[in-house]
């Protein structure tokens, strides 16, 4: 169990690094998908006893919503704003893999320091939570469009769901709460931001943005 | 304690209706008219249950918010501020609705309701909290709510200034209030009253940091003199109604804040009271040498506010030197000449403002020498402004000479007892108030409503419709009934002050009725002086009935061709009184005086800017901005670098504290 969890917790270290290489939207939002998939299932293997109700919903509602419906979302957007292919880096694929490998090394030091309740958790899960959480900062900050930003924020979601699943049975509802921002970021940033900002600068680039500044 | 639970629901509940039902203008009307009356009243019962003497149990629910509970107790210095805030709330509330209707659509009717309902909710729990927490909480919604209700018609750019001042000054003074709150909640381990009392510091320099805190904080809500500058450019640009609320009531939730922390400290140095004192004659003098000075209707009467919170000043000094000094009758006379006076302003300012607005809706203008002759053209108005007008000059039988009268004895009783720099210093200014105060008055109303119209509009005036009249004549009949029949009014207010200072509440009634006795009389003999005036005015109807009754123009004076430009005006009427003071405020004139024998043009405009706001604070702030403009340029735009410091700051952070 604790082999299959720790297969997980890497592969979505190694799908965040081709998030960070790819440069076609649409693999964007698959790789995104299929982390979503694997941060499903962690749960099971993470807490060897639990097979609760309350986490197979969880799994479930993770399953649905971050590998189903906020790809297919964000695949529709795709579609329908018509944005083009490319994701159009402000950092270059190869520097961004640098920077990958920088903030896993950091996020292992950070890790080893942070101080945590005590608990037989796997001890990769708390430097690959941090890891997962900067690369998605690290998205936002280094994509130009607006969708590539809303990936970025979908990652550094995930990073923080994978913090939730440390204190999963002392918090109640800590990780549902974190799931309905999910659907928040779904509906709201995709129905209202990409829209408004399409039609009223002609373009989904946020550095059109710079002319709201006063 | 559950009808006030109810009464601020209904007054909470009646705010959060009024957007959706923004779309049906009838329905929201009803809703807000019912909200706003059922609530008031409801609110208004456990208020006089207290002050009659009932004792209502405290109430406490949890609350989830940190260091929160929902801690609510209604004492008789509560119940006495809970007053003002429902009849207030209710006479301004009804008034709003016959306002914003006759606005035709200037005004965002849906959130001055949904904030003016909010406004008083928030503040009848601001003097019913028992947390600091919760105080904290209702004070900043009273605060917030306040900023829309000024900023309510925000296209003007002056009243996104004064909006902007007025944020600014409510949030520097809620900065002290936090810090005043967290260090004594420190010191008692909870956010509780009591516990906070029980675990005050002795006299000494952290009891005086504390005070100076709580002057700071409560001071610039109540508008003392160093701090009043906001109030003259916030309470202008309101909805009349929501001005009424502001100036009657809010700013005693800062006298409140005052009064309660006196109340929580173990010691009252005699330090305080001559602070106060000082504080309420410069706020006092100046707030009415200023008022004199305005030729704006509502920022004179916003000057005339800093005036009579000056007045209250007064009052809380004395009580405080009468605690300090152990003098229980003083203490009892102070406090409670302070609070009849935070009563009657409440009364006679909300009535002011509620007036300002009808003239200023009738004339179109706030400036009062655009007005003139508007007796004749709003009979209702002006017998209610004049009521109130009275009221705020102090002249009996009205309400305005009751708390002034405690006063005056105070400061008489201090003097006997020992104090003798208080007698003179007190009793001089306060007599030399009335005086300014009566000045100021009649100047102002004299403008509006004598002589002949001085515009066209003002030719075209009316008394607006009942919604507008019904609440001006209620609060015109409480100014008047006040003055006539103090006596439960007076007891109410020597319990509350008894409960300031813990004193004994048999102590601080009996200081007060000998002090009352002579009211009796003097009500009398007004009641006989409008009784009488109202027998002249019949015999003279009776007199005039079968006889031809020529109407020449006012200030007629012989002149075959009289203008209305001939008459008086509140320039000329307050020019020799501003040239007496002129070393304290330094107006700025501009002066064309005609040339020749027969001169073609002259003109004089004067005008007094606000020394502290215009002359001090605002040249401060623009070296400030101008130094920092370079940081300007971290305002530049891109979305990336925002996040790009988040995260870079974040990053830090968590390699600094591991």
């Amino acid at each position: 169990m604790d082999q299959i969890s720790q297969l997980l917790l890497v592969a979505t270290v190694f799908l965040g690094f081709a998030l960070l290489g790819s440069s076609s939207m649409s693999g964007c939002v698959n790789l995104l998908a299929l982390q979503g998939y694997c941060l499903s299932v962690l749960p099971f293997f993470l807490h060897h006893e639990e097979h609760s109700a309350r986490a197979v919903l969880l799994a479930a509602g993770m399953a649905f919503l971050k590998g189903w419906l906020v790809p297919r979302i964000l695949l529709h957007a795709i579609r329908e704003v018509r944005i083009a292919r490319e994701v159009e880096p402000l950092v270059g694929y190869v520097p961004s893999l640098l920077i990958g490998v920088v903030i896993v090394g950091l996020s292992v030091v950070l890790g080893q320091r942070l101080p945590l309740p005590p608990g037989n958790h796997s001890g990769l899960l708390v430097p690959i939570s941090l890891a997962t959480m900067m690369m998605g900062l690290f998205l936002t900050v280094s994509r130009l469009k607006a969708l590539t930003q809303v990936i970025g924020y979908l990652v550094f979601e995930n990073g923080i769901y994978l913090f939730g699943l440390l204190v999963f049975r002392e918090t109640p509802w800590l990780l549902e709460m974190g799931i309905l921002l999910d659907v928040f970021a779904a509906v709201f940033i995709l129905g209202i931001v990409i829209q408004h900002i399409s039609r009223q600068f002609d373009s989904i680039h946020t550095d059109k943005l710079t002319q709201l500044k006063e | 304690m559950t009808l006030l639970l109810v009464a601020v629901a209904l007054l909470a509940g009646g705010a959060f209706l009024a957007p959706p039902l923004a779309g049906r203008p009838r329905a929201a009307r009803a809703v807000n008219l019912a909200c706003t009356v059922c609530g008031c009243l409801a609110g208004l019962a456990p208020a006089l249950f207290v002050l009659s003497g009932g004792d209502i149990p405290e109430l406490r629910l949890p609350w989830p918010v940190p260091l929160g509970e929902m801690s609510l107790a209604i004492d008789p210095l509560s119940a006495f501020f809970l007053i003002p805030v429902f009849v207030v709330g209710l006479t301004a509330g009804v008034y709003g609705e016959g306002y914003l209707e006759a606005a035709h659509g200037h005004l965002p009717t849906a959130s001055v309701r949904f904030f003016f309902l909010l406004l008083t909710a928030s503040m009848a729990l601001v003097v019913t909290a028992r947390n600091a927490v919760l105080f904290l909480a209702s004070w900043e919604v009273m605060a917030l709510a306040g900023f829309f209700l000024v900023c309510a018609e925000d296209g003007d750019a002056r009243v996104r200034r004064a909006g902007f001042i007025y944020i600014l000054c409510t949030h520097a003074a809620v900065l002290c209030l936090f810090i005043m709150f967290a260090v004594m909640g420190s010191r008692a381990g909870s956010m509780d009253f009591a516990a906070m009392k029980a675990a005050m510091p002795g006299p000494g320099p952290s009891l005086g940091g504390l005070f100076a805190l709580a002057l700071v904080g409560f001071g610039m809500k109540a508008g003392f003199m160093p701090f009043h500058f906001w109030l003259p450019e916030a309470h202008p640009v309101a909805p009349s109604h929501a001005s009424a609320a502001m100036s009657a009531v809010m700013l005693k939730m800062g006298v409140y804040g005052l009064l309660r922390f006196i109340s929580l400290s173990p010691a009252v140095p005699a330090g305080w009271g001559v602070v106060f004192l000082v504080l309420g004659a410069a706020s006092a003098l100046l707030g009415v040498l200023f008022a004199l000075a305005q030729r704006d209707l509502k920022r004179l009467l916003a000057y005339s506010s800093i005036e009579n919170i000056g007045i209250i000043g007064l009052g809380m000094g004395i009580g405080a030197l009468g605690l300090a000094h152990g003098n229980q009758t003083l203490a009892a006379l102070g406090f409670a000449g302070a609070l009849l006076h935070v009563l009657s302003h409440s009364l006679f300012k909300s009535l002011l403002f509620l007036g300002a607005g009808a003239y200023n809706q009738a004339v179109g203008s706030r400036n009062i020498e655009g007005a003139g002759g508007l007796l004749r053209r709003m009979p209702w108005t002006s017998l209610f402004a004049w009521t109130a007008a009275a009221s705020a000059c102090g002249l009996p039988p009205f309400t305005g000479f009751i708390g002034e009268w405690v006063l005056f004895r105070g400061f008489l009783g201090g003097g006997l007892s020992g104090d003798s720099r208080s007698i003179v210093f007190g009793a001089a200014v306060l007599a030399l108030l009335g005086g300014l105060a009566a000045a100021c008055f009649t100047m102002a109303y004299g403008t509006l409503t004598l002589g002949e119209p001085r515009g066209a509009s003002a030719r075209e005036a009316k008394d607006p419709d009942g919604l507008m009249l019904w609440p001006m004549a209620l609060l015109a009949t409480a100014c008047l009934a006040v003055g006539l029949f103090p006596g439960p009014v007076a007891r109410a207010a020597a319990l509350s002050a008894a409960s300031i200072g813990g004193l004994a509440p048999a102590e601080s009634a009996r200081a007060l009725d000998a002090v009352m006795a002579p009211l009796a009389l003097i009500g009398a003999i007004g009641a006989a002086a409008v009784v009488l005036s109202w027998l002249f005015w019949s015999l003279r109807q009776a007199l005039l009935r079968r006889r031809t009754v020529a109407l020449q123009p006012t200030w007629g004076c012989g002149f075959t061709l009289p203008s209305p430009a001939m008459q008086y005006t509140a320039s000329s009427f307050a020019q020799p009184l501003l040239l007496v003071f002129r070393g304290l405020m330094p107006s700025e004139v501009e002066l064309r005086p005609p040339v020749g024998y027969w001169p073609e043009r002259a003109g004089f405009r004067s005008s007094l800017p606000d020394p502290l706001l215009d002359r001090c604070l605002l040249p401060a702030a623009e070296v400030v901005e101008r130094s920092l403009a370079f940081l300007r340029r971290a305002q530049h735009g891109h979305l990336q670098l925002y996040l790009l410091h988040v995260l870079l700051f974040l990053i830090v952070l968590l390699m600094w504290k591991l």
